[in-house]
């Protein structure tokens, strides 16, 4: 569904992505996991159009979709929950969920998927007309993820959705990551910190260092391999 | 020193330009025009082109100076030669009445209050009743500065513009220049390199607004004879300044001269053809060069020619070679940088936090954290995204006020102290992205960090070079900051924050984007500058490299420092293991083993 | 005391005129972070055209000029973002190169107003402009009312389409995290023209409201642009609603001030309180804390 060949960004005079390939099947849970500067959050970037590539291709469902903006790309079911969970802060709960189904594609479905969401996270329906700048870091997140999915994706991007959450709460959130999978059949990429959670769930997955994917398997291979850990500490000595 | 002759030059010519012209009062009034405009244009670029704060009412300072000089005159016999002073009196108070509380908020406060000023001025003297006064001539020549022959005014004028050009060009190229170039770049580096950028902001407007003043007294006398509200204090001023300015060059020196005499002659032409059937026709000409200009020209024609002279001058370096240079070539000695004050030797910690808090609207992103910092040491701080790390840094820089808390450095509480201060005090800082001025050359960038501890603009340009050159840079120097690689620019950094001759240097994430040879190449840069008695913080990721280097660690999660000592405990700690790698990992790891 | 309650009623009559222009003004300002410096000149360029040219040439009366004034407004102000404004968005020196770019513009206008119509100053002389109801010693003009009535509908509808409709939200969406739009498809672009057009739309209609009772010429703009930045600073810079409460306090002050000071002196107590606010307040009374600095 995904292919991404010897796709380079540039930032900052740096490369944050070297000559990066990798591959996305139909209803495929891909985990992307590697140490801070990796370039993990620059790979969903590439694919969403909200980073350049200075080289290479991407293709999605067999289509060339580099040059297209960021903007366009949704259009095709490419949605791209950004980390740090960028919700708007003066609009409502509710407000931002719609916003999420902005693209006309998921317009007509926002009432129906309005309570679908709203089911699946009952915390937020409390909260509904409540500013999203007031909510908590785990609502927000909550609130960021319902909001990808209002988009009705056919493929949907996770940056780091337990990124300054509680142990508890990001528990939470893999929880619902996972409920979701099963329920919505859509394709995941995921890019976690969290390196054991990330490969829990995953189907395949790819280990980012420097720019470059250093490993890549299946979830059974990735998790028994004493590489992984060197890809969070840096060989801190443990 | 070779800088003032041509302004010299200049006007003399000008002068004698003038003076073989004859004394037509028609053609002699228009070279007087250019003259004043380009004067006050010159005087405006001083706050609006080089520190950056565009001041839309420009024309209370012009007016003040009118006003002052001919009311004195008129109602008190005060020559105008001494009111021309009292004028620029009047309105360097007034610029400090505006510029104290509004030049801390952002440039378009400050851009609006400037115009509210006149427009309360304009009516208030309207209903006294000064809204027309006539200069009385009294027909005492030069002690009235009153003259027949136009002549001398353009000769008074003509003084006048070098003089402020003098000053202009004195700015240009001294300490205080490099400060508001600076800051005008960014404002968060300058502050951080000790430059106090409020009190640089309010001292060019001071002096822009005493300028202005004297031109306005020569505006008055000269051109109107019957001073009007409107004419002194009216929108016709700023429009004329702020085209002639922007279409010549900020931040030129004769970029304003040289719009003037473009845009004025060219205006007065208009005005005379098709003033009567379309009067606004020289209006909407300015206008419409604003416009253009901004979109396609912003560095206005005299900047433009600047630039290209300059460009062919320079050959191209091949960055490449150079790059192999600093690494193989030139060893780059930072032990032999010079530091600053060692304030207590006895004390063993530089720096302690005690219990600082700080949040962000609702989001608590420090929570009572007390660290102490060891002197004469690298530590390390290390914690999960989102941790804390940089607010820590910018709440000791200063850029932050912490809520809660305090920050005691070689004894002092520097709490509530702002960047530049705390820069003078010693503590330096390098930016998780680096923030160089692009704008400038290397040898310049650096030269910003050095003038903080240099008495003149020469010491610190030859304490630069020796930087410079311990750090590897000295081939490249006069070569623009733009384009540098990640390497490069992370050198220029340290450089330029190792100017600054600090203490205490702060280091955020400086092996971001370099791959692990080049990682451990700056561990040994950083060992470098510590073996010459700098303690060093720095915050990074790639931990293997880090552990190369640190005597003592801090890690941080969630806001809280959940770890702190010698560099194996804290990176054993389960807390951090359990922040960097998940929950699970300890149950996985451990329950094997 | 009926004087008083004469002048309430002018503050706020006054004010609400105000307001359909400052409410577009935050707009601008709020989604594209652009000091519009020309804000006011569109307000009297729509005095002039259509209003003023529509009534001497095919005698339509100006309040229906003002709702006709709404798509050929939206237009030109379209336009003009794509045009000069666009390239601005996220460049390093946006504020100042926005500022200029807009005071040439204000020149731009004002003069080819100027040009076409001379200095002379106008009035719209129909029925209503001097016609006066009179609730017991209290006079209340008849176009003052009508543009008080038409000025509620707009903001209304203004408030209506940013709250209610998907495409106002994004309007929002888009003050609040210009960046996080792309991940909603949202195209910043669009939508940035969108709010400019929207917010000139309104400001060349509410002119027009404005000429119905009172005598406009060319250099108008110059006297209420500072007046719009006083509502929309007291009003907290980015807020539209905080923008009307704003502009019917300063329509207040600006009305009331007459028993302090004499008449010729009214917008130096509205310019006296901007300087005060920017002293005490810059972020206004609505407005969060921290945003101004």
């Amino acid at each position: 569904m995904l292919e991404v060949k010897e796709v380079t960004v540039e930032y900052n005079g740096m490369k944050a992505l070297d000559k990066i390939s990798i591959t996305l099947n139909e209803n495929e849970f891909v985990s992307v996991i590697g140490p801070n500067g990796a370039g993990k959050s620059t790979l969903l970037k590439a694919i969403s159009g909200t980073a350049k590539c200075v080289s290479g291709e991407i293709r999605f469902t067999n289509n060339e979709i580099g040059h297209m903006k960021a903007h366009s790309r949704t259009r095709l079911g490419i949605i791209h929950i950004p980390e740090g969970r960028r919700v708007f802060p003066s609009l409502t709960l509710v407000e931002n969920l719609e916003i999420g189904a902005y693209r006309p594609e998921a317009r007509n479905s926002m009432p129906k998927n309005l309570e679908t969401v709203m089911g699946l996270f009952p915390k937020l329906a409390e909260r509904r007309n409540q500013p999203a700048g007031t909510l908590s870091g785990g609502e927000q997140q909550m609130l960021a993820i319902g909001r990808g999915l209002m988009a009705m994706p056919s493929f949907l991007m996770l940056d780091e959705p337990s990124l300054g959450l509680s142990p508890v709460m990001a528990d939470f959130i893999f929880q619902t990551i996972k409920e979701i999978r099963e329920r919505l059949k859509f394709a995941i990429l995921l890019v976690e910190q969290r390196a054991v959670e990330a490969l829990e769930f995953c189907d395949r997955a790819y280990v980012l260092e420097s720019g470059k994917v250093t490993l890549s398997g299946n979830r059974e291979s990735l998790y028994k391999n004493p590489m992984v850990q060197k890809a969070y500490l840096g060989s801190m000595g443990i | 020193m070779t800088d003032y002759p041509p302004i010299l030059i200049v006007c003399v010519a000008c002068v004698l330009f003038s003076y073989v012209l004859g004394p037509d009062r028609y053609i002699q009034r228009i070279i007087l025009l250019v003259v004043i405009w380009a004067a006050a244009s010159s005087s405006f670029n001083i706050i609006s082109g080089y520190a950056g704060q565009i001041v839309f009412g420009f024309m209370m300072f012009v007016g003040a100076g009118a006003y002052t000089s001919g009311l004195l005159f008129k109602f008190l016999a005060i020559s105008p030669w001494l009111g021309m002073w009292l004028g620029a009196g009047v309105a360097v108070i007034i610029s400090l009445i505006i510029g104290i509380p509004t030049l801390r908020l952002k440039g378009a406060f400050f851009a609006i209050a400037t115009v509210a000023f006149p427009l309360i001025t304009i009516p208030i003297l309207n209903h006294v009743g000064v809204q027309e006064v006539s200069i009385p001539f009294i027909g005492k020549g030069a002690s009235s500065m009153q003259f027949r022959d136009m002549r001398y005014y353009v000769f008074i004028g003509i003084v006048l513009l070098g003089i402020i050009l003098t000053v202009v060009r004195a700015i240009e190229s001294s300490c205080f220049g490099y400060r508001l170039k600076a800051l005008k770049q960014n404002e968060t580096a300058a502050e951080a390199m000790g430059i106090n950028t409020y009190g640089a902001k309010l001292m060019s407007f001071c002096v822009s607004a005493g300028l202005a003043a004297l031109v306005g007294t020569l505006y008055s006398f000269g051109i109107l004879y019957v001073m009007t509200t409107e004419a002194a204090f009216g929108f016709l001023i700023i429009i004329r300044v702020l085209s002639i300015t922007i279409v010549g060059g900020m931040s030129t020196v004769w970029g304003p001269p040289l719009a003037a005499c473009l845009l004025v002659p060219l205006g007065e032409w208009l005005n005379s053809q098709f003033g009567s059937r379309y009067p606004g026709v020289q209006d909407v000409i300015y206008g419409l060069a604003l416009i253009i200009v901004i979109l396609y020209m912003p560095e206005g024609i005299w900047g433009k020619i600047r630039r290209v002279l300059s460009a062919s001058g320079t050959a191209a370096v091949d960055s490449r070679e150079s790059v192999a240079v600093i690494r193989k070539g030139d060893v780059i000695k930072p032990e032999s940088v010079q530091t600053s004050l060692k304030l207590n030797p006895n004390e063993n910690s530089i720096l302690f936090t005690e219990s600082i808090s700080k949040f962000f609207g609702g989001v608590c992103a420090l929570d009572q954290v007390s660290l102490r910092i060891p002197r004469g040491k690298i530590t390390g701080v290390i914690g999960p995204n989102g941790s804390g790390k940089t607010t820590l840094f910018n709440v000791i820089n200063g850029f932050f006020p912490p809520q809660s808390g305090r920050i005691i450095f070689e004894g002092l509480d520097i709490t509530n102290h702002s960047p530049h201060a705390n820069c003078k005090q010693g503590i330096g800082r390098t930016f998780q992205i680096p923030q160089v001025f692009s704008n400038m050359t290397i040898l310049e960038n650096i030269i910003t960090g050095a003038i903080n501890r240099s008495k003149n603009l020469r010491d610190a340009h030859m304490a630069a070079r020796k930087i410079a050159l311990d750090m590897g840079l000295n081939r490249r120097v006069h070569e623009p900051a733009l384009g540098l690689t990640l390497w490069e620019t992370k050198v220029l950094e340290f450089s330029r924050a190792l100017a600054t001759q600090p203490a205490l240097l702060l280091i955020d994430e400086p092996m971001a984007g370099l791959n692990s040879e080049e990682a451990d190449h700056l561990g040994e840069m950083i060992k470098g500058i510590a073996a010459s008695g700098v303690t060093i913080v720095v915050i990074e990721h790639n931990v293997h490299s880090l552990l190369r280097i640190v005597d003592y660690m801090v890690g941080l999660d969630d806001g809280k420092r959940v770890a702190e000592g010698l560099p194996q405990e804290v990176v054993n700690n389960p807390q951090i293991i359990k922040a960097y790698l998940g929950s699970r990992w300890k149950e996985e790891h451990h329950a094997g083993s | 005391m009926d004087i008083v309650i004469q002048s309430i009623i002018a503050g706020l009559l006054v004010g609400v005129s105000y307001a359909v222009l400052a409410t577009g003004l935050a707009l601008i300002v709020g989604v594209m972070k652009i000091i519009n410096f020309a804000h006011a000149e569109f307000a009297v360029l729509g005095m002039y055209f259509p209003a003023y040219w529509f009534l001497q040439w095919w005698g339509i009366d100006p309040f229906i000029s003002a709702f006709l004034a709404i798509p050929i407004y939206f237009v030109l102000g379209f336009i003009l973002h794509r045009l000069l404004l666009e390239r601005l968005a996220g460049s390093k020196d946006a504020e100042n190169s926005s500022l200029i770019i807009t005071m040439g513009l204000s020149l731009l206008i004002a003069n080819l107003i100027l040009i076409g119509w001379s200095g002379a100053p106008r009035v719209i002389n129909q029925p209503y402009t001097t016609a006066t109801w009179s609730i017991g010693t209290i006079l209340i003009n008849h176009a003052q009312t009508y543009s008080l009535v038409i000025s509620l509908v707009f903001i209304v509808g203004l408030f209506l389409f940013l709250n209610k409709t998907l495409t106002g939200k994004a309007i929002k969406a888009a003050a609040d995290d210009p960046e996080g739009c792309a991940y909603m498809g949202i195209n910043l672009r669009f939508v940035h023209g969108l709010a400019f057009a929207v917010a000139i739309a309104m400001t060349g209609a509410g002119g027009i409201l404005m000429a119905t009772y009172r005598p406009f010429s060319p250099f108008f703009g110059e006297s209420i642009i500072i007046i719009l930045f006083a509502s929309v600073i007291l009003g907290g810079m980015t807020s539209i609603s905080g923008a009307f409460f704003g502009a019917l306090i300063i329509g207040l002050i600006q009305q009331l001030s007459a028993f302090v000071l004499p008449v010729d002196l009214q917008n130096v107590a509205v310019f006296t309180v901007l300087v005060l606010i920017l002293y005490i307040r810059p972020e206004g009374l609505f407005g969060k804390k921290g945003r101004v600095v």
